[in-house]
C-alpha cells in the first residue's frame, strides 16, 4: 500500500459577499496516494480550480478556509504559518496553471526563472543551480536546453512555455503536482505531447498528480481515480474504469452524453438541459435537481451526501444505485 | 446538377511583414491562406479543420469578405464577390451571417438583446418596427430562450445563453450561408451539446448551409457533411465525413486523429503523438509544409509541393504518397462505447424527454 500523499478532510472555502457567505468549496474530502493521478473534472463555477487553490494556500481574499484539513504527509496546511507554507509551495507542492504565457515573466529569461525558483528552496552556487535548471529543462524534453536557458518566453511556442513551467514546477521534485487545465489553451497534437510527457514523468518520479480539467477524454487518459465536482460539491467519486464504464450521478452521466465522441455515430448528443445555478442562487436539495432527468420530491428538499456504493465508488444521489431505482 | 452556394478557388490573403520606423522595409509575407480552393454546396456543411494559426479563420472572414484576399475568385451563388461593389456587398450580407467565437465580446454590452437582434433588420430594411418585435419573440422561442428575455442586458445571461443571442442575430435576416467560427469552442461541455443540438435542428428547419470553423474533430464529426483540414494555409485533405475519419489519407489528419484524446480508459494507448512544433507561417518550409514534422517524410517531401488531388471519389489529400500511406484504424478496432455506458445513456435520454413532456 503507498501513502497517501494528500488526504483533504471536510474542506470548506467561503467567500462573504453582498449576497451572504458562498461556499465555493464545499465539504469536500479527496485523497491522493504516491504515483497515482486524481483528475478533477468539473465545468466553470464547479469550484475545481477554488479547491485546488485552497490546497496551495493562494486562496484569494475576502476568501478563507472556513473549515476542514488539507493533510499533507501528516501535517495540516490550513494550520502552517504561512513562512512554513513557503517552504512547501514549489519545493514539495508545485502547482502548473492553464495559461503558459501568462505565468512566465516576459522580461527575464526562462533560465533565470528557473534558477529564481530552485534558490528559494536551495542554498546552493550559482553555477551549481544552473546546472541544476538545465537539467531540469532536459528532463521535459526540450531540444538545446543550453540554448533554450538564455531565452525569453516570447521566443517560445505555446507547448515550449508549457514544458518550462512544468520544468520549473518539477526542478525541486515536489511530492505533489497540482495541473490545472494545463493542457487547455494548446493544440490537440501539442496536448498529447505534454500528457505524455507528465505520464512519463510521474512513472520517473513516483509523484502525485492532481490534474483539474473539463476535459473527460484527458481524464480518461491519465487519472487513475476520478472525482466529478458540481457547484462546489463532489458529486461522484471513483476509479476510473467505473466512472466511464458506469457512471452513477446523473450529472456524470450527462457529461458523458454531451461529448462527442469520434469512434461513434451518434445523431444527437444526450445534452444536459439548462445550466449551471450561480453559487449565489443554489436550489434547494440536491444542487443538480433543477437540471436532472431523474429528479424526485425528496431530491428537491434533502441533499444527498457523498456515500460509498461499493469500496471504491461513492455517489451522492438520492437515486443512487440508479439501477435500483429507475 | 446543383451549382454551389459558395465556391472559392486559389484563394490566398497574404501579409507583408516590414521592418523599420521611417523606411519601411518589407522583410516578409505571412502566407496566412495560401491557395485555398473549395466548394460548398446549398444546405449542406462544410467543416475547417486545424490547429491555431493554420488559416481556418481567416478563411471563414475572406469567404464573407470581412477581409480582401490578396489573389483568387470566391464566388457567391455564381457571382464573384471580390469584385462586387460595396452597395451590392452589402446586399449580398444579408444572405451570409457569421456566428462568433467568444460570445462574451461579440455581444455590445450596452444593447438590449432586443435590440441586439433587431440590428440586422434595421441595417438590412427588413419589415417595420411591428413585424421585427414578432421576428425577435419568434427568433428566441427558437434558440430556447423566452420572450421576456428581449429586454435584458448580454451581462445577464450566461455563455450558452449569450451564444443562443448570437444565433438568433444571425437567423434574424434569414440568410442562406451561416459561417460559424469555432461557436462551442469556449463553452461548457454540457452546454457545447445543447448548442451543437440546436445548430443541426436550425439547419434542419431552415436548410442553412452552414461554413463550420473548428479546432476539435470530435464536434466537426457530429455537426459536418465534409471536413476540409487545414495546415499552414493550405487544405491538406479534403473529403465527405465517411471517408475522413474511416480512411484518412493525410499524414497530418492521422496526426490529428490520433492525438485526440479517447474518453475510454480502458483503450489508453501511447498517444501517438507528433513530435515537433507549428512551423512559421512566415518562413513555411520547403516543398510539402508538413515533411519537418511527417513521419513518413522522404527526400520528395523536402523539395517538391504535393498538389491538392483526387484520390478516390470526392476525396483530394495533398501527398506525394496518399495511396501508401498506412492505414487507420483507430476507430474501427474499438467496440466503440462501453455498453452498460450506452445503456445508462439512453436511460438518461428517455428520462429526459419523459420529463420534457410532462412539464410542456
Amino acid at each position: 500500500m503507498s501513502e497517501t500523499i494528500l488526504d483533504i478532510r471536510g474542506l470548506v472555502t467561503a467567500f462573504n459577499t453582498r449576497n451572504g457567505a458562498i461556499r465555493a468549496v464545499d465539504d469536500i474530502s479527496l485523497s491522493v496516494k504516491r504515483g497515482t493521478t486524481l483528475g478533477i473534472v468539473g465545468e466553470s463555477g464547479s469550484g475545481k480550480s477554488m479547491l485546488s487553490l485552497s490546497v496551495m494556500g493562494l486562496v484569494p481574499p475576502p476568501g478563507r478556509i472556513a473549515d476542514g484539513q488539507v493533510m499533507f504527509r501528516g501535517t495540516d496546511l490550513t494550520k502552517l504559518p504561512p513562512s512554513r507554507m513557503r517552504d512547501l509551495r514549489g519545493n514539495r507542492i508545485s502547482m502548473i496553471f492553464q495559461e503558459p504565457m501568462t505565468s512566465l515573466n516576459p522580461v527575464h529569461t526562462v533560465g533565470f526563472q528557473i534558477v529564481e525558483a530552485l534558490r528559494a528552496h536551495r542554498k546552493e552556487t550559482s553555477a551549481r543551480l544552473k546546472e541544476e535548471a538545465i537539467e531540469a529543462l532536459r528532463k521535459v524534453r526540450i531540444p538545446s536546453p543550453e540554448r533554450r536557458f538564455d531565452e525569453y518566453p516570447h521566443q517560445l511556442s505555446g507547448g515550449m512555455r508549457q514544458r518550462v513551467m512544468i520544468a520549473m514546477a518539477l526542478a525541486c521534485k515536489p511530492d505533489l503536482l497540482i495541473a490545472d487545465e494545463p493542457t487547455t489553451a494548446l493544440d490537440v497534437t501539442i496536448q498529447a505531447q505534454i500528457l505524455e510527457l507528465l505520464r512519463e514523468l510521474q512513472a520517473e518520479t513516483g509523484m502525485a498528480i492532481i490534474l483539474i480539467t473539463h476535459d473527460l477524454g484527458v481524464v480518461a487518459q491519465v487519472a487513475d481515480e476520478v472525482a466529478v465536482m458540481y457547484a462546489g460539491k463532489v458529486v461522484e467519486r471513483a476509479p476510473v474504469g467505473q466512472v466511464f464504464q458506469e457512471p452513477q450521478h446523473p450529472y456524470t452521466i450527462g457529461l458523458m452524453g454531451s461529448m462527442p465522441r469520434m469512434e461513434e455515430d451518434v445523431n444527437r448528443l444526450v445534452a444536459i438541459s439548462g445550466v449551471v445555478p450561480p453559487p449565489f442562487r443554489l436550489p434547494p436539495g440536491c444542487r443538480f435537481n433543477p437540471r436532472c432527468p431523474f429528479v424526485g420530491s425528496e431530491c428537491r428538499v434533502d441533499q444527498p451526501a457523498l456515500a460509498a456504493l461499493t469500496d471504491a465508488h461513492a455517489v451522492a444521489c438520492w437515486k443512487a444505485p440508479l439501477e435500483d431505482h429507475v | 446538377m446543383t451549382k454551389p452556394l459558395l465556391e472559392l478557388e486559389d484563394v490566398r490573403k497574404l501579409y507583408p511583414v516590414k521592418k523599420g520606423l521611417i523606411i519601411q522595409k518589407e522583410v516578409g509575407t505571412v502566407r496566412a491562406v495560401d491557395g485555398v480552393s473549395f466548394q460548398l454546396m446549398p444546405g449542406e456543411t462544410l467543416a475547417v479543420v486545424g490547429e491555431s494559426g493554420c488559416g481556418k479563420s481567416t478563411t471563414a472572414r475572406l469567404a464573407m469578405r470581412l477581409i480582401e484576399c490578396t489573389s483568387g475568385t470566391i464566388r457567391y451563388d455564381g457571382q464573384d464577390i471580390t469584385k462586387a461593389t460595396r452597395q451590392d456587398m452589402r446586399r449580398l450580407r444579408r444572405d451570409m451571417q457569421i456566428i462568433f467565437q467568444d460570445p462574451y465580446s461579440s455581444l455590445n454590452p450596452r444593447m438590449t438583446v432586443e435590440e441586439i437582434i433587431t440590428e440586422p433588420m434595421v441595417v438590412h430594411n427588413v419589415g417595420d418596427r411591428a413585424s421585427r418585435r414578432d421576428r425577435v419573440r419568434e427568433l428566441l422561442r427558437l434558440v430556447d430562450l423566452a420572450p421576456y428575455h428581449a429586454d435584458r442586458y448580454p451581462h445577464e445571461f450566461s455563455g450558452g445563453q449569450r451564444q443562443r443571442i448570437g444565433i438568433a442575430r444571425a437567423l434574424s435576416v434569414s440568410p442562406r450561408l451561416v459561417v460559424c467560427d469555432e461557436p462551442v469552442s469556449a463553452l461548457d461541455v454540457s452546454i457545447q451539446a445543447q448548442i451543437v443540438n440546436l445548430l443541426k435542428d436550425l439547419q434542419q428547419e431552415f436548410g442553412l448551409t452552414y461554413l463550420f470553423i473548428s479546432h476539435g474533430l470530435a464536434v466537426v464529426k457530429h455537426v459536418s457533411d465534409r471536413v476540409a483540414v487545414m495546415y499552414l494555409g493550405q487544405i491538406v485533405e479534403i473529403a465527405d465525413k465517411k471517408s475522413l475519419y474511416d480512411n484518412p489519407r493525410h499524414p497530418y489528419t492521422q496526426a490529428l486523429l490520433a492525438a485526440a484524446p479517447e474518453p475510454d480508459p480502458s483503450r489508453r494507448t501511447a498517444m501517438k503523438s507528433l513530435g515537433g512544433d507549428l512551423p512559421s507561417p512566415l518562413n513555411p518550409p520547403s516543398g510539402c509544409r508538413f515533411h519537418t514534422r511527417c513521419p513518413l517524410a522522404q527526400e520528395r517531401c523536402r523539395s517538391e509541393v504535393p498538389a491538392l488531388r483526387e484520390i478516390g471519389a470526392g476525396h483530394q489529400a495533398a501527398c506525394h504518397f496518399a495511396e501508401s500511406v498506412p492505414a487507420f484504424d483507430r476507430f474501427r478496432s474499438g467496440e466503440g462505447i462501453h455498453p452498460r455506458l450506452q445503456e445508462r445513456l439512453a436511460l438518461y435520454a428517455r428520462h429526459k424527454a419523459a420529463l420534457a413532456t410532462t412539464t410542456a
